[in-house]
């Protein structure tokens, strides 16, 4: 394991390469994953994380070219991971977020990473939280997320990062849509992109309704237009501003994203033992063929995954 | 293991067509796909396949400057102490293509070149 700590130093000094070979290990093996967790739990981390979220194709990609070009104008070291779809079918993905940033590909201030996240309704996948622990070593004052373009459900990533921003453009239905618990409730900015389309005013009287002061922050609601660079300087000040804010619930949030991670490999290590556990097909063909109901045959499969995975590793 | 393949469109060159249809086939073959767009310079090529760590870069030319600008690629990847196989494709004369191999290409898919065809050299690539 000697290796591991050998690319966590090169990552320290900003070696972009490493960084970049870390990262597809850990996406590819959760052992791996695990040591490197492990490994640099509570280091301090330096980059503030700022989400961007949103329907697809309201412009998130557009606007987080922009901000990378403003904040590394500013100085600032920025890291940035897009996360895309993949196909449940074939497995495969196209990459298309980075189209829209390309011009900072060689920038030295600046890392750009490309993630596919199979089926998951958060809009991220499990091994982004660990990555961007990893990223945060790195030197980066901030990193970026862009998630798959989300349904409603997407709280976790408002968990993971400093600030979340939702974009959202006209047109895109009426106030019970706004009205729908999730999202709408957890950003801590609210874009409305494509304000040039007309409708804008309309979006902005829904949301107007339905966002809340949270614990002492009051969320702005701001009109940007991805074309013109001029609009999103407005967005980066609210962020800096959110970013100072000191949320008295900070605690609680972090407590809720450790909830998650729990479940999370809670159910990893449940998929795994599974996977090696041959009555887990007996049951289901069993239950198929109406020979018991599903929730006494995960009743029993527990049952064995208590006596050999939990009794083993007692004895280890 | 997720198998990464960046598809780069180099110079000034605004034929994409060719690219796009090349990348949804390997999307479709199961591949992760990371397509850069139009109009890259050779040194965005090669920070972008560092970055997204893929295991081979697609180049895709059909402006006629497919020699002068693939070598670029080739000659950066050196001075970067990077090792990434090449393949490419587009408008290329069939004089070239023994140029281009003896760059370092490891196949030149011209004008009509069937999508199974790539997907497969690909898959025996890429495992
Ligand atoms: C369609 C087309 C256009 C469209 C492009 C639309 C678009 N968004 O792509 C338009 C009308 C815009 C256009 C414009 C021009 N074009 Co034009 N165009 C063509 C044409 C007729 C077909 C190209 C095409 O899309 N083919 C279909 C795709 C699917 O095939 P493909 O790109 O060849 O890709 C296949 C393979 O090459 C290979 N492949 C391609 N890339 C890659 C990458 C990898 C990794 C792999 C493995 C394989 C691979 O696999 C694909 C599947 O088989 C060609 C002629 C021809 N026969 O190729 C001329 C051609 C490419 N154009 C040409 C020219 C000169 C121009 C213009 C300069 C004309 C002008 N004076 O304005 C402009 C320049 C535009 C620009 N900004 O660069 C010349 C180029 C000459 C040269 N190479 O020396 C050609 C060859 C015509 C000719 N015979 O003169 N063009
Ligand atoms: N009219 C208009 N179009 C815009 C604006 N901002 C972005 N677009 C266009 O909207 C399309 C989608 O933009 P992206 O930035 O890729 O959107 P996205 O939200 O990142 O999309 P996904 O990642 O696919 O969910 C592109 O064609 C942009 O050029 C805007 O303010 N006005
Ligand atoms: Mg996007």
């Amino acid at each position: 394991m000697g290796e591991i700590e050998n690319m966590i130093d090169r990552i320290r000094q900003g070696d972009k390469v490493t960084l970049s070979k870390l990262i597809t290990k850990m996406e590819n093996d959760p052992e791996l994953r695990k040591e490197v967790i492990k490994r640099i739990y509570g280091c301090p981390v330096k980059g503030k994380i700022i989400c961007f979220t949103g329907p697809p194709g309201v412009g998130k990609s557009t606007l987080i070219d922009h901000v990378i070009s403003i904040l590394t104008e500013r100085g600032k070291k920025v890291g940035v991971i897009l996360v895309d779809p993949r196909s449940p079918y074939t497995g495969g993905s196209l990459l298309g977020d980075r189209i829209r940033m390309q011009r900072h590909a060689t920038n030295p201030n600046v890392f750009i990473r490309s993630i596919s996240c199979a089926d998951n309704p958060e809009g991220i996948s499990r091994s982004v939280k660990d990555i961007l622990k990893v990223m945060g070593l790195s030197g980066m004052d901030y990193i970026i997320v862009e998630t798959v373009g989300t349904g409603q459900i997407a709280v976790e990533v408002s968990y993971i990062c400093h600030t979340t921003v939702l974009v959202l453009m006209p047109n895109m239905g009426d106030d019970i849509q706004m009205m729908k618990a999730g999202i709408i409730e957890s950003a801590d900015i609210y874009v409305i992109n494509k304000s040039d389309i007309g409708g804008a005013d309309l979006t902005e009287a829904y949301l107007k309704d339905n966002v809340e002061p949270r614990n002492g922050w009051e969320p702005p609601i701001i009109r940007t237009v991805g074309y013109n660079r001029a609009t999103v300087i407005p967005l980066i000040e609210k962020i800096e501003e959110h970013l100072k804010y000191e949320n008295p619930m900070y605690m609680e949030k972090i407590k809720g994203l450790l909830k998650t991670m729990f479940l999370d490999y809670i159910d990893d290590l449940a998929c795994r033992f599974l996977e090696k556990e041959s009555k887990f097909e007996e049951f289901v063909d069993k239950v198929a063929n109406c020979g018991c109901d599903y929730y006494t045959a995960v009743e029993e499969l527990y049952d064995i995954f208590k006596k050999e995975v939990i009794c083993r590793d007692k004895k280890d | 293991m997720r198998k990464r393949i960046l598809i780069a469109k180099v110079g000034l060159d605004g034929h994409d067509r060719g690219a796009k249809v090349v990348a949804r086939a390997l999307k479709n073959a199961g591949f992760e796909v990371i397509y850069t767009g139009i109009r890259q310079s050779p040194e965005q090529v090669v920070e972008t396949a560092i970055q997204e760590d893929v295991s081979l870069i697609g180049l895709s030319c059909l402006s006629g400057a497919h020699i002068p600008l693939f070598k670029k690629v080739i000659e950066l990847m050196k001075e970067k102490g990077v090792d990434i196989p090449v393949f490419c494709g587009g408008t290329i004369p069939p004089g070239d293509v023994e140029i281009l191999k003896k760059m370092g290409m490891k196949e030149v898919f011209g004008p009509g070149a069937p999508l199974k065809l790539i997907v497969e050299k690909v898959k025996k690539w890429v495992k």
